[in-house]
């Protein structure tokens, strides 16, 4: 066999081997679980970097805190075939320089709009919400604003596969006259990447 | 549109402000936590000579010619850290200079912002508690001990500290030399050297006799000042200065300055008061004798109140007496008499004293040694001068009674610090060679003194 035929048999084999998902997807996706009523079940998993923390005044500071983990839950529901509202949850924990962890809980409400490219999908979305934060001794009830952006595989009408990025920022903002003093009012910044998993039903 | 309403509503709430419990912020915490080389470790025959609190540090400081140890606002157990330029170094005093304005509800908000630290010889001073810098004296002498000059009206907060210098080994107390470091959070300076002179004595010798053992700041002019005036307690003399700016007799900035001595050690005061000499009312602890504090020098509510110890052997003499602002000048301070005879309701002598606002009154809290050598027996105790003017209360309050009750009683004490702990005063007191006590003032009568 000459190259020329190798190679043609080769790009014929590769198209046709990339064609039959696809002609699948467009099979499956004509019941595409993706349309107005529909719903959406995210859990993701990855790592939580640590940024930084800043004053109100806008002076950073070290976390002095170990790359992190986290862990999230969202159900988000379809407006229309590109625009989903719903709720997330998510856990994170890292670790000071005293060996003591830090947790953070956010709950949040979701806006989330799809580009779609098939069989690629990009939610694009903010969370507003507030985050229960713990370390050692100390609770604190934080407001708190995680954007998102995401990119996914669209592997059949009811399963999606991709990688979320999401900044959180939390606000830790303290009046005067408190316990607390006004003077460690932060601004924390975290960053997650995460694989996800949607279950569209 | 329902889901629309919580959406908007939740991001609303966002707006509310943070609540937590503690009294510190998490991320602010974390921002400046140290890493501790060992948790826990401080030993229960430590000695804890300094005590001293940052709040934007978010915890306390303690050494005691040892180690340095930290402790954040909510751990549970001391750490040991070190001075990263020098990890091997002994840690003779550590201090605190700067102002934060951010109240925690107290009266007196005024907390340490740097933490400053004598240790193998050279001052340290950290802002971020992360990073400490060698700090070079213009003089080129060596520190060997940090006094907290007690700030206002109320004498509780420490915003500046005078560094003491040594020039010879042969001795602890053969100082020469001392520097002032104002309360400038930002930049704070090091003034200095400055010696401490008689008006006879134009050489500076006798700064070789005279340590600075307490010192304070009343926070308000006198008739005769127009700036509020700084008095230092030495070995026999009391000495009221300027500051390091502002001329008293022949003071310039940061060279060899003359504070004149008053004349209170040999003063002859009101007809009704009591003639304080060196001989009978030595103003200075004896050589050996753990106390920097008592002779202490202190200012609550307008007056000045001085204490003193008595000599070792000896069972008269010595005594704490004050002084109105009235009776506050550049030349002379006369005193009335407190109680004299320097020892509690019971007899024992007084080997330490200090003098602490607790947000509605000043306590003066003493603690006694029943030995020659001040090392025995005896108590801690304080008496509430609600009036300002000097009429300690004859007989302890019942908190001595916890005290007494306590195997506290048999310790030598190195030093007293009273931390704000949301809303009642936890006391810390370090002994020598005992360890590291507290006190926590909101179970009053019931609480005893734990060993920390």
């Amino acid at each position: 066999m000459n190259r020329l035929s190798f190679a043609t048999l080769s790009i014929a084999l590769w198209i046709g081997i990339g064609t039959f998902p696809l002609a699948a997807q467009a099979t499956e996706l004509s019941y595409d679980h993706r349309v107005q009523g529909d719903r959406s079940l995210t859990i993701q998993m990855g790592p939580v970097i640590p940024l930084a923390f800043s004053t109100w005044a806008g002076q950073f500071g070290a976390t002095n805190l170990t790359l992190g983990g986290t862990l999230g839950i969202d159900l988000d529901f379809y407006m229309d075939d590109t625009f989903r509202v719903g709720g997330g949850l998510r856990g994170m924990a890292a670790v000071g320089p005293n060996d003591n962890t830090l947790f953070i809980v956010p709950i949040t409400l979701r806006a989330t709009w799809e580009l779609r490219m098939y069989p690629f999908s990009f939610p694009v979305g903010v969370g507003a919400g507030f985050s229960f934060t713990n370390y050692e001794s100390k609770t604190s009830f934080d407001p708190t604003i995680i954007p998102t952006a995401g990119a996914y595989w669209n592997m059949s009408s009811s399963w999606s596969f991709g990688l979320d990025a999401s900044p959180w920022i939390i606000f830790q903002d303290y009046l005067p006259g408190g316990s607390v003093p006004a003077s460690d009012s932060r601004i924390g910044f975290f960053s997650d990447i995460t694989l996800g998993a949607i279950y569209h039903f | 549109m329902r889901l629309w309403n919580t959406f908007f509503a939740l991001a609303a709430l966002s707006v509310l402000v943070s609540c937590t419990n503690g009294s510190s912020g998490i991320f602010a915490g974390l921002e400046v936590e140290q890493k501790v080389t060992s948790t826990g470790g401080l030993s229960t025959t430590a000695s804890v000579t300094h005590i001293a609190e940052s709040r934007p540090l978010s915890g306390y400081y303690i050494t005691g010619g040892q180690s340095l140890f930290l402790k954040g606002y909510s751990a549970s157990v001391w750490g040991r850290t070190t001075i990263p330029a020098n990890t091997s170094a002994t840690i003779y005093a550590v201090g605190t200079t700067g102002v934060t304005t951010s109240g925690d509800g107290e009266t007196d908000s005024a907390y340490g912002t740097n933490v400053w630290v004598v240790a193998g010889g050279v001052l340290y001073m950290t802002t971020t508690g992360t990073t400490w810098t060698a700090q070079t004296l213009s003089g080129g002498e060596t520190p060997i001990d940090l006094i907290p000059v007690r700030m206002g009206s109320d004498g509780y907060s420490t915003t500046e500290l005078i560094v003491v210098t040594q020039v010879a080994m042969n001795s602890l107390y053969n100082t020469n030399h001392f520097y002032f470091i104002n309360d400038s959070a930002t930049a704070p300076t090091i003034y200095g050297p400055f010696v401490l002179q008689t008006s006879s004595d134009t050489t500076g010798a006798n700064g070789l006799t005279y340590p600075i053992l307490s010192a304070v700041n009343t926070g308000a002019t006198t008739s005769s000042t127009t700036t509020a005036p700084y008095y230092f307690m030495s070995a026999n003399y009391i000495w009221a200065w300027g500051g390091p700016t502002t001329a008293w007799g022949t003071e310039t900035t940061n060279s060899t300055v003359t504070a004149y001595a008053t004349t209170a050690a040999t003063a002859s005061a009101s007809s009704s008061a009591t003639t304080i000499t060196a001989a009978v009312h030595p103003v200075a602890v004896s050589v050996g004798t753990p106390s920097t504090d008592f002779g202490g020098i202190f200012y609550y509510g307008g007056y000045l109140y001085l204490g003193t110890t008595r000599h070792a052997g000896t069972t008269t003499g010595g005594g704490i007496y004050s002084a109105g602002s009235s009776a506050l000048s550049t030349s002379s301070i006369s005193f009335s008499t407190i109680k004299t005879n320097a020892e509690n309701s019971s007899g024992y002598p007084i080997s330490f004293g200090q003098w602490i606002y607790n947000d509605t009154n000043g306590d003066f809290w003493i603690a006694t040694g029943a030995s020659t050598t001040y090392e025995g027996t005896g108590y801690v105790e304080f008496s509430q001068d609600g009036s300002g003017g000097g009429s300690l209360a004859t007989t302890p309050n019942t908190n001595s009674s916890n005290y007494t009750s306590s195997l506290l009683y048999e310790y030598a004490v190195g030093s007293l610090f009273r931390a704000y702990n949301g809303g009642s005063g936890l006391y810390y007191l370090g002994t020598l060679a005992h360890g590291l006590w507290y006190w926590n003032e909101s179970g009053n009568s019931t609480n005893p003194w734990t060993q920390d």
